[in-house]
């Protein structure tokens, strides 16, 4: 086990260095801000002055170091327009975003696991076949356009919810089925193909030849062990998820962090992208690393991928 | 028991190799492609042909109303049939180029790690690990911040970030591969591991490469119309599928063809490759179901 | 009262993909049988005889797309056709239980096994506490051998070897004093002293609850010791049946002859001894096989001082249980996993440890025909491709020659153009024969060549071997744990366990007069059909 935690740990590091290194780096490429900060009748003088007094003119190595040293230290720059450290404006952003992410993702893993399961116990081809082909269907438009779409149909012809905004419980409607539904196909399909795998396997058979039920053997040994490799894969594609929301958030109106990051690329304001970028990273890495060491724990038989 | 020799059963139906087959799922989807790609190379052959040309006279003209522009015009007068066709040439084209880079660099590195082992096969754990870690919108978006936002920009981070789906897959391949004894057998025979790699190993994976290339192809089209919804990728004024549903965004209330008609094209791309790639995935089969009695 | 009654049973199975016929395929076509109360039937066949299936009917067991199309079931006297499965299955598990091949994935990794048996109790007797039925696995797992069972009971699987395994689904199939045992191969793949272990079990069991017996098997030696009764199954019908000493010491069917007499031990080998003049194909000394150990441990040696000798034309065989070393020992001769000292001669002369550092004539002189006949042959290449790729690594092709090669393993022109996936086991091992002659070998290792075969099958290839050595003057290096075949084919045996020789000596020698316990162990566990007494067995020690 600590040997497991080890090698993660190191894991992670490695991947912390890298990402903060091509943070680090792409700061730097921006160039030195001090023509972006000083009005614009600044002379070259002043605009030097800055920029070495934020330690601009230092050699690159040791403005990386101070660099991570003020990441530890919680400082992850200060945004160019505001003047604020970027940190502070990320974390006021993240409620909104954590509530449409994470709302999104369990009500599509729940009803993938009720329809996965339901499959399973009617062995209904129908029904697999039309959650196929939905599915197909869904994942063939992207998100920002199937959200477009729910806003046609339901803010413009029928003017039942709200299409911009977080301004009521209603508004979190649209954006919610626009995620979830993309979440809701991809654990589908993942369940289903793992589970049907258990069902295959001799343990199975001998559950039954036991005299246990149908539905005992499902939820209390398919699932476990189906749920597995469908663990691993959501860790992995939170990221993909956090993508989907940035989107999300620009079609809706959703004031999270990813209107804040889009409008920060736009107005070249790029302490907050970067900063915004570490954080994902940060949190991307730590819960992959508790979804690893959740896995472990439940089958110890499990490598390092 | 007698000596002589076995002759080989006749197969059923007569061939060597296994029969092709086409799904139903199959041709519907090699018709949706079609007809995008005919979408994509026809109209730039009629005269009159302009994806650019603005005329604000002719501005947010309705489909089949005109013509002149069979698809309407957006708000700035832009001949729609034009400036879609375009944007599928575009759209397509880069796509394709970010998954051929990323099915070579992924499988060359899968490959190499799963036939190798070791430490290489350690340092390509660590390399796809970080690169897997990098949420690859952000980091365009981040990037974007730095480096101005071009249709080279975006294939060349994609294609630099995507690879890992296919290096897994075919890291396993081959370590599996690398085990069978059929792999052993030409080195005790005098090859070297050029040999097998290229007669043993690459033939056995690519396979794989290809159906993860088949469904990577609406993957990428996806992420790639994503990024050019929010102003990324390729610039204004050429067009994309992503940048023109930003467009008609707020036409939606009066004039929702401008949004939907490139979103429809999409479509027809995407759902057209998955359908097409369900040729070559197995069926899930398994079921718990055993109806009992007799 | 019969405890089982099978009458005129016929299954269907889907047809294989890719054919075309009207009818689905009979699997079992007209079975009828009986076990009466507290005896033991063996039901005999080889793979594709149906025997498992008739059997897995019986518990309403069938995969999916597997029917029944017609025929009666009872179950102590209780029919089982047109009863829904709520109906059928409290008699699973507690009427009649089911002891199943493969213990390793018969049993769900994840969960410890002590939680696995304290189900199989639960769920016939739902009344007891959790804790209740966790005590009484453990007193089952306890009854039937596994010692320190209380503690055991709460690790997983994988960390139990096959035998206990096996002894743990024994005690699950008893948990509920069956009337019925059906046991499907329960030992095909166990160690042959862990075999005698795990069959002693089940009769003592059987001695204890007055259980009735189904064995299903493909090892007539195992159904000469362990039934009264025995059917054999040919293509989905009972061929034979009567009292098992009747019928393997008299059989009437020409079908049931041929099983018997396919069995290799059936034949003491006519061998030509080779003569004293005969060249070397091989000689090591000293031979040792280290394997790096698990992270921080000491290397695992494998092979701990081995020296043998092997002259043209002879054969010598390697036996011993799993783990004893004898494949690392085939393939550090020929260098795919390169020894760590010791010396390696072939042909006479003496040649480096790894493969990589071996020249290519010098791999020429030793090939190698694998176990798996699935994994030796490249899927994507045809017989005639595979053949003559060593001629091609070595720049010698000639069409006339492949057509040679396959003349000499006994398939003819019609194979060349066939893909692996349309052989059979046999078939694709051949394929590896005439690959592994292809270079003109002086030495061919075989690691177990024929164990993944059918009977009457390994029958063929072990004809075809002796008729290519005899042909070409080979020397062959016979690694396998099967004596009989052992009996069938060397000329020299050599017994080796923990990666040390511990008793080496011609085959008529060792048979008649063995003399280190454990190669007396092994002959012992060695089931025979002739219901004689089994050599002198001596305690493992």
């Amino acid at each position: 086990m600590i040997g497991f935690l080890l090698r993660r740990l190191g894991l992670a590091a490695a991947t912390l260095f890298a990402v903060v290194t091509i943070a680090f780096l792409l700061g730097r490429a921006t160039g030195a801000p001090g023509a972006l900060l000083l009005p614009d009748n600044a002379t070259t003088e002043d605009i030097a002055a800055l920029n070495a007094s934020l330690g601009f003119d230092l050699p690159l190595i040791v403005q990386y170091f101070s660099y991570v040293a003020g990441l530890f230290a919680g400082d992850f720059g200060d945004s160019y327009r505001l003047r604020e450290p970027a940190l502070g404006l990320i974390l006021a952003r993240l409620p909104a975003t954590f509530e449409l992410a994470l709302s999104a993702f369990s009500v599509g893993l729940a009803l993938a696991l009720v329809v996965a399961l339901s499959i399973q116990l009617t062995g209904s081809r129908a029904l697999r076949a039309i959650a196929g082909w939905a599915g197909a269907l869904r994942q063939s438009v992207p998100d920002f356009f199937f959200g477009l779409l729910l806003v046609l149909v339901f803010s413009v012809t029928l003017s039942v919810l709200p299409s911009l905004g977080r301004t009521s419980p209603a508004s979190l409607v649209l954006p919610v089925i626009t995620l979830a539904t993309g979440q809701f196909v991809m654990y589908l399909r993942l369940l289903d193909a793992a589970l049907s795998e258990q069902a295959d396997q001799d343990y199975v058979r001998t559950a039954f030849a036991q005299g246990q039920t149908r539905s005992t053997i499902l939820v209390t040994q398919m699932l476990p062990n189906a749920l597995l490799p469908v663990l691993g894969m959501a860790g992995l594609n939170l990221g993909g998820l956090l993508g989907g929301t940035v989107v999300v958030e620009v079609v809706f109106a959703w004031p999270g962090l990813g209107q804040l990051l889009t409008n920060a690329v736009s107005q070249r304001d790029f302490p907050i992208v970067q900063a915004g970028l570490l954080f994902v990273a940060l949190m991307f890495v730590f819960v992959n690393i508790v979804v690893d060491i959740v896995v472990y724990r439940i089958d110890p038989r499990t490598s390092l991928a | 028991m007698t000596a002589q020799p076995l002759t080989a059963p006749a197969l059923a139906d007569g061939a060597a190799r296994p029969r092709f087959e086409l799904r139903a799922s199959a041709v519907v989807g090699i018709s949706m492609i079609c007809a995008v790609l005919l979408l994509a190379a026809i109209p730039p052959l009629i005269p009159g042909f302009d994806a650019m040309a603005q005329d604000l006279r002719s501005a947010r003209i309705a489909p089949f109303a005109d013509a002149a522009h069979p698809l309407g015009t957006d708000a700035l007068g832009r001949d729609l049939l034009s400036r879609v066709s375009l944007a599928s040439s575009v759209t397509l084209g880069i796509t394709l180029a970010v998954v051929c880079m990323n099915a070579l660099i992924g499988s060359t590195a899968g490959i190499v790690a799963g036939y190798f082992g070791g430490r290489t096969e350690a340092l390509f754990s660590v390399v796809s690990n970080t690169t897997l870690a990098m949420p690859v919108v952000l980091l365009l978006i981040a990037i974007s911040a730095v480096v101005p936002p071009s249709a080279g920009l975006t294939i060349v981070v994609l294609g630099c970030t995507w690879w890992v789906g296919y290096a897994r897959v075919t890291r396993n391949v081959a370590s599996s591969l690398r085990r069978q004894d059929f792999v052993v057998a030409p080195l005790t025979q005098g090859a070297d591991a050029i040999w097998v790699l290229t007669r043993h190993i690459v033939p056995n994976v690519w396979p794989h490469t290809l159906i993860i290339a088949a469904t990577d192809i609406a993957t990428i089209v996806l992420i790639e119309s994503s990024l050019e919804y929010l102003g990324l990728g390729v610039q204004p004024p050429v067009p994309s599928w992503g940048s023109m549903i930003f467009e008609g965004q707020q036409y939606l209330g009066s004039d929702p063809w401008l949004a939907i008609l490139p979103g429809l094209v999409m479509f027809l791309a995407v759902a057209g490759t998955q359908f097409l790639s369900q040729q070559f995935t197995a069926e899930s089969r398994g079921s718990l179901l055993r109806k009992g009695g007799m | 009262m019969a405890v089982l009654e099978i009458e005129d049973l016929r299954i269907s199975v889907p047809t294989a993909e890719g054919a075309r016929s009207a009818s689905p395929r009979l699997a079992v076509d007209g079975v009828s049988l009986h076990v009466a109360s507290g005896e033991s039937l063996g039901v005999v066949g080889e793979s594709g005889s149906g025997k498992s299936l008739t059997m897995l009917a019986a518990l309403g067991l069938l995969p999916a797309g597997v029917r029944i199309v017609s025929g009666l079931i009872a179950l102590d006297g209780r029919p089982l056709t047109g009863l829904a499965e709520n109906q059928l299955r409290p008699l699973r598990g507690r009427t009649a239980a089911m002891i199943f091949q493969d213990p390793m994935s018969a049993l769900n990794p994840l969960r410890s096994v002590g939680a696995q048996v304290a189900t199989a109790v639960r769920v016939h007797a739902p009344e007891l506490s959790r804790r209740q039925a966790r005590e009484r696995a453990v007193q089952l797992l306890d009854s039937v051998g596994v010692r320190d069972a209380a503690e055991r009971a709460g690790t997983r699987p994988h960390q139990w070897s096959g035998g206990m395994r096996q002894r743990a689904m024994i005690a699950m199939a008893i948990a509920h004093d069956p009337l019925l045992l059906i046991a499907d191969e329960p030992t095909t793949a166990l160690d042959v002293t862990v075999q005698a272990q795990v069959m002693e079990l089940l009769a003592e069991v059987r001695e204890r609850t007055g259980s009735a017996l189904v064995l299903i098997t493909h090892d007539l030696g195992l159904v000469a010791e362990n039934t009264d009764r025995v059917c054999v199954m040919y293509h989905g019908s009972i061929v034979e049946e009567g009292t098992t000493r009747d019928v393997l010491q008299s059989p009437q069917d020409p079908y049931t002859r041929r099983l018997l007499d396919a069995r290799p031990e059936a034949h003491e080998a006519a061998r030509a001894l080779p003569s004293v003049a005969s060249a070397d194909a091989l000689e090591i000394e000293d031979l040792v096989v280290e394997y790096p150990g698990p992270r921080g441990r000491p290397p695992v040696r494998a092979v701990d001082g081995v020296s043998l000798r092997i002259r043209s034309g002879e054969t010598v065989a390697v036996v011993g249980e799993s783990g004893c070393g004898k494949s690392s020992l085939a393939r550090a001769v020929l260098g795919i996993h390169a020894a760590t000292s010791g010396r390696i001669s072939l042909g006479g002369e003496k040649v480096a440890a790894a493969l990589s550092h071996r020249t290519a004539r010098e791999r020429e002189r030793a090939q190698i025909v694998f176990q798996d006949p699935y994994s030796a042959l490249d899927p994507r290449m045809t017989v005639a491709e595979i053949v003559a790729e060593p001629l091609r690594v070595r720049h010698g092709y000639r069409p006339d020659r492949i057509s040679q090669l396959l003349a000499d393993v006994g398939l003819d022109e019609s194979f060349a153009r066939r893909l692996p996936r349309r052989l059979s086991g046999g078939q694709r091992q051949r394929v590896g024969i005439a690959r592994a002659l292809a270079l003109k070998p002086r030495l061919l290792v075989l690691d177990e060549p024929v164990s993944a075969l059918d009977v009457s099958i390994q029958a063929q290839v072990l004809e075809v071997l002796d008729g290519l050595q005899r042909e070409h003057g080979l020397a062959y290096l016979f690694i396998t744990h099967d004596l009989g075949v052992v009996r069938n084919i060397a000329d020299h045996v050599i017994v080796m366990q923990h990666g040390r020789i511990v008793e080496q000596a011609p085959t008529s020698e060792i048979f008649a007069r063995p003399r280190h316990p454990y190669t007396r162990t092994l002959l012992a566990a060695m089931p025979r059909i002739d219901g004689g007494p089994r050599a002198d067995a001596q305690p493992a020690p």
